[in-house]
């Protein structure tokens, strides 16, 4: 099976601060398959999503690598960017607040499927009903002001999927909402996810998360991509020290497990005061000297298992 | 008889909207006839979801604003009742450590300013001690003592909360409520803040209220926990016990709603629909809405907390629930290979 | 929204009266009018003969309704300069300067509103940079210099329009010209920065990764939310034009209610003096009202609430 999307060594920068936002990362995903993207603030993992998406702000931009795509039906033509959609973390602010939520889904429904007027609006409705919405008709005139966090995600949900996408990109999707809102948006993906047969790019930085919706799960430190793996060894075999210590420091309700979440000594560099080799081993319980010289090389772990570390754990 | 450190009873919370000129005004019941009691040097935390009312709590314990029902004691004195005088030693004697450490802190005043300005104010050293007592601080939450001269806009999140936190613990509160303070921080930073809360409070002999909406966190933080939801405590306990066998419906949910780290969890129902609907029923349970369980009994009695299985709990169903919630697995880290 | 509206109006006419009021009490303890608009020599029998004529014997709470109930009426007693109505001497002059306000607003609004756009769009590049030190110019220098200066320039030295009067179209241009560049300057300089404040938004950032082209991002997806701010500036610009016509109009003898304010200041025209004040606060409290109403028929927040 072919990757449906690549990205090769991909290095964005920004020019006037002499900054590297992504430094060379590398990723695949297969059609209908789930990524996780792992990291805390500052790591890159929002720009890749907006790299994938083609559509990296001002100032921002790609000096080298590719992001390429190939999906089926589209003979020969390899270079046809596939549809891809992208939901966000606030939903309310990422709503327009003068635009009706039947202007936000027609507006796209006409762009994406040539949609007018009461075509338009009979596909909107099924849309958010799709999404779990009730009242479709009446919240068709609303506002997103008038709503909460979490309907206003199942708007941006119905709106990504008016563009019948072949990948969705979700950035931090739940982060904003409440606890039961969020298992519900979770379980609306999976539907989602297994109805349309779409890709599905997942950002957070709440393992639980990406534990429930990813298959594979890449985890981002610095602008790199320090360990992929399936979701499943990641989380019971994680070999780079950065993903153990992170998965390390998340708590759980588990009430059995005395122990409070361990804290990683010292704190995340900033982009333009990177330690020169392995950006982590300040933070590192298992450096030696080739650690301090030159970024490691991704190690092969398992089958599909890589980790850029001189010293991985072993499983 | 020993006076409760901080207590609250029947305590309510009443906003009132107007929508118009002359429309009539809607009332939201934020709080609703809480009663809590804090022991010194006890720590209880208070959950919930968005709307359930915990950050009003939070400010009515602190006096922050008024209740519209019901009072607050602390040290034996209801605030109703508090002097000018005795309102200073009390807000020297209490602390609030809030989200948002950039918005907390003033840009254009250096950190060890900010820390040291409750010494100067009211008169407890002058600047030569204030500034050692700023320096020792910062040494006491993991800063180094030279960032006395930084501005916040200098320094990172988990910093900036940490300068917070020595602000609000250097006139050595002996009450301190939290309210989400390491909700807008990394993982990695929260880990750190815990740590740093945990060996704290041993040195500091405090109190505290930590009002958070993750599960997760809290419980490294408390002993007990109460659960709530729309303006009630809907169970109350010893924080192990609950989450161990939780036994209101909504708890439950909550619980079954935190996302595993068990990448087998996939695929189930979420536990509970819909969303919180603010609106004031005039009889039985606030729950009842959004219950799966909820009988007719539900909708005409109102149930209060009552002691069940060694917590409090408000449902009529307390004694049915069994221990195992819908979750399959349970992987944690200890599962992990080291 | 109705109740917005009303409580807005209600809350209008309180100014309006307030107003009135106080243009009362400090036009009355400024002077003796009998003195300042007699001669000097004038004797007391004159004096008290001025003061019966125009009522200015009774007692001050006395006048105060009597002017109040006749303001109602639209009766703001005559002038002492030619005995005339007042209401019809000052509505006389009021065609004109609405003719060179509201087409200096217009233009203002055409000049300024595009350009902000294009600077804040294009922004950090030589256009934005260029426009927004023309702004900086056109505002810093103030307007009856420029009106000066353009008579110096257009009139005297070029000899194209005329420097003073009002009986043709040429007439106006160099009025309606100081008054728009000052004010599309200040309109240049707001809307660059609201709509870069809109840009910024999350919401924007949305409808970019949706792949909306840039043009109808910047007309369908900023502009509504730019607008809305927008129109509180556009208040201030209106009100500062109506206020600005008492040191512009003099400088080109355009013969309207700036420049009538400022003849029956300096004669000491007390009836005038007052019925231009309360004209000038009712328009700004109408402008007022207006951009309130405005702001709540584009702001969903408030017109859905």
């Amino acid at each position: 099976m072919s990757n449906f999307l690549t990205v090769r060594d991909l290095v964005i920068e920004v020019p006037a601060r002499n900054i590297k936002i992504l430094d060379g990362i590398s990723f695949s995903l297969q059609s209908g398959q789930t990524l996780g993207l792992v990291g805390e603030s500052g790591c890159g993992k929002s720009m890749t999503c907006y790299a994938v998406a083609g559509m990296l702000p001002r100032g921002i931009v790609r000096t080298s690598g590719s992001v390429s795509f190939e999906h089926s039906g589209q003979t020969g033509a390899k270079s046809k960017a596939p549809k891809i959609a992208m939901i966000f973390q606030d939903p309310t602010s990422s709503l327009n607040p003068v635009h009706t939520i039947g202007y936000y889904l027609e507006s796209s429904l006409y762009r994406h499927q040539g949609l007018k007027g009461s075509d338009a609006r009979f596909e909107a409705l099924r849309l958010l009903e799709r999404v779990g919405i009730d009242r479709a008709r009446s919240r068709l005139r609303a506002y997103p002001h008038q709503f909460s966090g979490g309907m206003n995600q199942r708007v941006m949900i119905a709106h990504a999927l008016a563009a019948r996408p072949q990948l969705l990109i979700a950035d931090e999707p739940t982060t904003a909402l409440d606890v039961t809102m969020q298992a519900q948006i979770l379980h609306l993906l999976e539907e989602l996810k297994a109805e349309t047969g779409m890709a599905l790019m997942i950002v957070s930085h709440d393992l639980g998360v990406i534990a429930r919706l990813a298959d594979r799960a890449a985890v981002m430190y610095c602008g790199r991509i320090i360990e992929t793996a399936p979701v499943a060894d990641l989380l019971q075999r994680p070999a780079h020290p950065y993903a153990r210590a992170l998965i390390d420091c998340m708590p759980s309700i588990d009430p059995d497990d005395l122990e409070p979440p361990a804290p990683i000594p010292g704190s995340v560099p900033l982009l333009d005061d990177l330690p020169a080799g392995c950006h982590f081993h300040p933070r590192c319980p298992r450096t030696s000297a080739e650690c301090f010289v030159r970024f490691p090389a991704p190690a092969t772990i398992g089958p599909v298992h890589e980790a850029s570390c001189y010293h991985p754990v072993a499983a | 008889m020993s006076v409760p450190f901080l207590q609250a009873s029947g305590l309510s919370k009443i906003f009132r909207h107007k929508t118009g000129l002359f429309a009539k005004p809607t009332n939201q019941l934020a709080v609703n006839a809480i009663n809590l009691e804090l022991a010194a040097r006890e720590r209880i935390g208070v959950v919930g979801e968005s709307g359930s009312g915990k950050s009003t709590l939070g400010r009515l314990l602190l006096g922050l604003t008024e209740p519209t029902e019901g009072g607050v004691w602390f040290e034996g004195v209801n605030h109703k009742e508090r002097q000018a005088q005795d309102w200073t030693a009390f807000r020297i004697r209490t602390a609030l450590v809030q989200q948002n450490p950039l918005s907390a802190l003033n840009p254009q005043m250096t950190i060890g300013q900010q820390i040291g300005e409750g010494l100067l104010v009211h008169h407890i050293t002058g600047r030569a001690g204030a500034r050692d007592r700023v320096a020792s601080m910062l040494e006491r939450v993991g800063l180094s003592s030279a960032m006395m001269n930084r501005y916040p806009h200098q320094m990172s999140g988990g910093q900036r909360q940490r300068v917070v936190i020595a602000r609000a613990l250097i006139l050595e509160p002996k009450l301190v409520i939290f309210d989400e303070a390491v909700s807008a921080l990394d993982v990695s930073v929260q880990a750190q803040v815990v740590a740093l809360l945990r060996s704290l409070r041993q040195e500091l002999e405090l109190a505290y209220v930590f009002i958070t909406h993750d599960l997760r966190i809290v419980r490294h933080l408390v002993d007990r926990v109460a659960v709530m939801y729309l303006g009630r405590i809907v169970e109350t306990g010893d924080i192990r016990s609950v989450y161990e066998w939780p036994r209101h419906p909504y708890t439950r949910a909550l619980l079954a709603s935190v996302p595993s780290m068990d990448p087998t969890v996939r695929n189930i129902e979420p536990p509970i629909k819909g969303e919180l609907d603010g609106s004031i029923l005039s009889t039985g349970c606030t729950f009842r809405t959004r219950c799966p369980f909820a009988l007719d009994r539900c909708v005409t009695e109102t149930p209060g907390l009552r002691f069940v299985a060694g917590r409090q709990t408000a449902c009529h169903r307390a004694e049915e629930f069994p221990q195992a919630i819908a979750k399959q697995g349970s992987l944690t880290r200890k599962d992990i290979a080291r | 929204m109705t109740a917005f509206i009303l409580a807005r109006l209600i809350r209008a006419l309180a100014v309006l009266l307030f107003t009135v009021t106080l243009v009362f009490v400090v036009l009355r303890l400024s002077g003796d009018p009998a003195q300042q608009m007699l001669s000097d020599n004038a004797g007391p029998e004159a004096l008290a003969a001025f003061n019966a004529k125009w009522g200015l014997d009774r007692s001050i709470p006395e006048q105060y309704l009597y002017y109040v109930a006749n303001v109602l009426h639209g009766d703001f007693g005559v002038s002492f300069a030619d005995g005339r109505d007042v209401f019809t001497v000052v509505s006389e002059r009021i065609p004109k300067t609405l003719v060179v306000t509201i087409s200096a607003f217009i233009l203002s609004i055409v000049i300024g509103v595009p350009a902000g756009i294009i600077a804040a769009v294009r922004r950090e590049s030589a256009l934005d940079k260029g426009v927004m030190a023309a702004a900086v110019l056109g505002y810093s220098v103030p307007n009856f210099l420029l009106g000066l200066v353009f008579i110096f320039v257009f009139a005297v030295w070029l000899r194209v329009l005329p420097s003073s009067g009002s009986s043709t179209w040429n007439h106006a241009i160099l009025p309606v010209a100081t008054f728009a560049l000052f004010n599309a300057a200040a309109v240049a300089r707001f809307m660059r920065s609201t709509l870069i404040d809109v840009l910024a938004q999350p919401y924007i950032a949305a409808a970019r990764a949706d792949g909306i082209p840039h043009l109808e991002i910047v007309l369908r997806h900023a502009l509504p939310n730019a607008a809305i701010p927008m129109v509180t500036t556009l208040g201030f610009v209106a009100g500062g034009l109506l206020g600005g016509s008492a040191l512009i109009e003099p400088v080109f003898s355009w013969p309207g209610l700036g420049s009538g304010f400022v003849n029956a200041t300096n004669t000491g025209d007390l009836p005038v003096v007052q019925a231009m004040i309360v004209l000038f606060t009712a328009f700004m409290v109408a402008i007022n009202l207006i951009v309130d109403v405005l702001y709540a028929v584009l702001n969903p927040k408030i017109r859905k609430h």
